[in-house]
């Protein structure tokens, strides 16, 4: 009877600890390398980084959660999964002022297994292409990326965990996440 | 000529004349008991003097009127014309206010206050009307816009958030948008 408890407690031991590595792949696994992306900082004319989660993202759901707006509790409600977001936005003075090589190894990366493509839009006005990839891990949305470049900026986005993405697109120029318009250089907060 | 004595003082006599009070003496008249009244008598009503009513009325509205006015003066009168204040809790749409409510006030928004002297007095009327016109809307908003104290760090951490849901929820639409837009042009073709 020992024996039997010891097996199962090992197995439940076990589980637990490839449930958590599965989780910690999948989160890594759903983590873009920027690496190549620094080198447009020199050339670019407006640079945007945005690297936030651990301690950092838990700080802002706090103080999110102290807001008692409507707005405010649909924006915690659409990031309450979540365990990163990582956003790169170069913005250049000139046209083709950068190598695509460089957006087509982002989205390289999102080729590899896992990620599926959500959106795909290609527009010859500007040479845009906007591409979304989500990835799962069983039912659960362990990240999503938009890649956004056209002749004169890039926009890397990569959120790691689940998001609502309808409610937070519903959400864009509310609360005080402003309509900002990163192609044109224009940032249109709300009025 | 005939005299007519008779007719005036009844010396004399005069056939005609009486023989015409002959046949009138019927209805002569007769002294007789007064006629009863009758026995309900009708109260006496006296009718109001409307016109005085009507003047008492109207003497009434106009010191009501006249109260009301100068309450509303010493009101108007008693407020403080503080622009800077004013202008953000109404100029800003309630939205603004929510910003308030976990950012603490920025020192640009500080340097507000100190607006010029001649701008206050031109614009001193207007704000007040419109703060006493508003008064419950102010202080509701002034409720919203109490600010919540947020260390260095929540602060930091709140931008960074809101900045990368900003761009992200903005990417987000703008597929939306696109596929939307796509979608309507295939239909209306």
């Amino acid at each position: 009877m020992k024996s039997f408890i010891k097996h199962s407690l090992k197995f439940a031991l076990l589980a637990l600890v490839l449930l958590a590595a599965t989780t910690v792949y999948a989160q890594d696994a759903a983590r873009l390398r920027f690496e190549n992306l620094n080198k447009l900082e020199a050339k670019a004319q407006d640079v945007v980084e945005v690297n936030i989660d651990g301690k950092l993202l838990d700080l802002a759901k706090r103080v999110l959660a102290k807001n008692n707006d409507a707005d405010a509790k649909k924006v915690g409600q659409a990031i309450a999964g979540l365990k990163g977001i990582y956003v790169r936005v170069f913005t250049f003075e000139k046209e083709n002022e950068y190598d695509t090589s460089d957006v087509d190894e982002i989205r390289a990366q999102l080729s590899s297994p896992g990620w599926e493509r959500l959106a795909n839009v290609r527009s010859k006005k500007n040479n845009q292409k906007v591409d979304v990839f989500t990835m799962f891990s069983g039912d659960v949305m362990s990240g999503v990326a938009v890649v956004v470049s056209d002749t004169k900026s890039i926009a890397v986005i990569n959120v790691i965990g689940p998001i609502d993405i309808d409610l937070l697109a519903e959400l864009s120029g509310k609360m005080n996440i402003p309509k900002i318009d990163i192609e044109n250089g224009d940032e249109k907060p709300k009025n | 000529m005939k005299k007519e004595d008779y007719l005036w003082d009844k010396t004399g006599s005069d056939p005609e004349i009486e023989r015409l009070e002959n046949a009138l003496a019927v209805f002569r008249y007769k002294e007789t008991a007064p006629p009863e009244l009758p026995a309900k008598v009708l109260p006496f009503t006296k009718k109001e003097n409307t016109r005085s009513f009507f003047r008492f009325a109207y003497a009434a509205a106009c010191v009501a009127f006249v109260a009301i006015a100068l309450g509303v003066w010493f009101q108007i009168s008693n407020k403080k014309p503080v622009v800077a204040e004013i202008r953000t809790e109404f100029a800003a749409p309630v939205i603004e206010n929510k910003i308030a409510d976990v950012v603490p006030v920025k020192d640009t928004e500080q340097s507000n206050v100190a607006a010029p002297k001649q701008f206050i007095n031109r614009k001193a009327v207007k704000i007040q009307k419109a703060v006493y016109k508003n008064n419950l809307a102010a202080r509701e908003i002034k409720v919203k816009s109490a600010t919540v104290a947020l260390s260095k760090e929540e602060k930091y951490a709140y931008d960074q958030l809101m900045l990368a849901l900003s761009i992200t929820s903005s990417k987000l639409k703008l597929v939306s948008d696109k596929i939307e837009g796509n979608t309507v042009n295939n239909d209306g073709r």
